[in-house]
């Protein structure tokens, strides 16, 4: 019986590895409650509310000027419905990278709740869009209910 | 070993062209490509690498170990119970614990980038004749620690570190975080100074060194820290280092497969017609192939073959989710034995 498990030793600590792993997650988020459930099945659980704002200090802290720190404490901000804090974050962060899916999503969301002008918001949306055509579908009937009908897409048109 | 000998011998993994080529000058040609995506292509740039790259990478992995009878035979019990228990822990963790299979799949991966680039390495030696019976292990520490210092002081790779730190609720503050990069640093120099005296002492004791080995190096370091220290777009790192690991292995196995077959140790109909010269078209459009298939599985486009019966709720969404997973965690469970470049019939297809 040994001798025929020993071959699979290294699997064996990987999924030993995997179970301690997936315990500590489960207690941990359990007792902590600090991450937000995933949205989609691809998705993956993110941290909220005070322990994203704290990972967010300590990154600015290391990378005032880099995009995700200022994506997180954005982030962060919106949640707490500090919009022109969390948006002075969004910009700094798309001074550093305008490739970011979630940080272009976060940005033409927050003009939107902000009332900014529907040609600004459309512009980020439009970029959203043109960069990543795979969940373009998905944005345009986003936003196009949040934005109650005011922002229209027309079919490969940005 | 005392009698005076050449201090530098070159000895290639392939030839001198094709070196040049898919080993030293293909990390500056992923380099400046990975700069152009993250200037010019869209996000989706990424999904396109790993397609045509990284999936292809793990079937030349497949089809060595499955298309070859001898090659199966001697792992048989790991290639039949491999998937089937990492397809069932990848699935299981992406339901209950998605972080920890996050955190194990890309442990494993960068201890298998690493890894690739030091057997290269050892293959320089070996087939140069070159170094120390020690400098095995000294190329050993060298990997891992410049790997790791990479991953850990990086800017791009702090802010990943950090952030998944805190969502295990270890809350690492700034001052923390800067200590453990000067400890990094401090370890990587020392050991940095300690891999060149022990360079100098391999040339003194009269043992020559392979050139392109340490440029083979030198060029994948270089790839490496330059992405992870110039941008913080994670893309532009991923591109690189894709096209960098997944071609050359490719490469790595294509001629290996070749090697054997014209020294006459190949035992499989399949590898046997896709290692002749003439037929590189046929192995590059199987790989082509397989990325096709595999995206269909992993992409849940294959409930459109199941009638309506199967693949139509969320777990058959994160199973097929969970593949992409898998598939990474079995590559790099085969190539943790099937490469081990003192064994006899490895030496056989180098």
């Amino acid at each position: 019986m040994m001798r025929y498990l020993r071959p699979f030793k290294l699997l064996f600590i990987i999924m030993a590895i995997g179970a301690v792993l997936a315990y500590v997650e489960r207690q941990r988020a359990a007792e902590y409650e600090h991450l937000a459930d995933r949205t989609h099945a691809r998705g993956h659980p993110t941290l909220k509310g005070e322990s994203l704002e704290e990972v967010a200090r300590v990154l600015l802290t290391l990378y005032p000027e880099g995009a995700q720190p200022n994506l997180l404490m954005g982030t962060a901000l919106a949640e707490k419905g500090q919009l022109k804090a969390a948006r002075a974050h969004l910009e700094k962060a798309l001074e550093a990278d305008r490739h970011n899916q979630q940080l272009l999503f976060l940005y033409a969301r927050l003009l939107l709740d902000m009332g900014e002008d529907e040609a600004n918001v459309q512009a980020v949306v439009d970029e959203l869009r043109r960069l990543f055509p795979r969940t373009r579908q998905t944005v345009e009937a986003y936003f196009t209910r949040a934005s109650q009908g005011k922002l229209r897409f027309e079919d490969g048109v940005y | 070993m005392s009698q005076p000998v050449n201090l530098f011998r070159s000895g290639y993994i392939v030839d001198r062209r094709q070196d040049c080529v898919w080993f030293l000058g293909l990390p500056l040609a992923a380099l400046a490509f990975a700069f152009i995506s993250g200037q010019y292509l869209p996000g989706a740039a990424l999904a396109a690498i790993a397609l045509w790259v990284t999936v292809p990478h793990h079937f030349v992995t497949w089809l060595r170990v499955y298309g070859s009878p001898s090659e199966f035979t001697r792992f048989k019990e790991r290639f039949i119970w491999g998937p089937v228990l990492l397809i069932g822990f990848c699935y299981v963790l992406l339901h209950y614990a998605p972080l920890s299979l996050v955190l194990i799949v890309t442990l494993w991966d960068h201890q298998h980038s690493l890894m690739q680039q030091y057997g290269f390495a050892r293959v320089y030696d070996f087939k140069a004749k070159t170094g120390a019976p020690s400098t095995a292990k000294f190329d050993l520490g060298f990997s891992w620690i410049f790997f790791v210092n990479m991953l850990v002081v990086s800017p791009l790779f702090s802010t990943l570190w950090v952030r998944m730190l805190h969502e295990w609720h270890v809350p690492i503050g700034a001052a923390g975080v800067q200590t453990v990069h000067q400890i990094s640093w401090a370890i990587t120099i020392v050991y940095g100074l300690v891999w060149l005296g022990h360079i100098a002492w391999t040339l003194r004791q009269g043992y020559a060194l392979n050139p392109l080995k340490y440029a083979f190096l030198g060029v994948s370091y270089f790839l490496w820290y330059f992405t992870s220290f110039t941008t913080e777009y994670l893309l532009v790192y991923a591109v690189a280092h894709r096209i960098m690991h997944g071609v050359q292995y490719i490469v790595m196995v294509y001629y290996y497969n070749r090697h054997k077959v014209e020294r006459g140790v190949a035992d499989s109909t399949i590898i046997n017609y896709l290692a002749k010269p003439g037929n590189v078209k046929a192995f590059l459009l199987m790989c082509a192939a397989y990325a096709l298939v595999f995206h269909a599985l992993s992409e849940g486009h294959v409930r459109d073959f199941g009638f309506g019966i199967v693949g139509f709720n969320t777990n058959f969404d994160l199973f097929s989710y969970s593949l992409l997973s898998s598939f990474a965690l079995i590559h790099y469970y085969y190539d943790a034995f099937i490469w081990k470049v003192r064994k006899k019939d490895v030496q056989e297809g180098l």
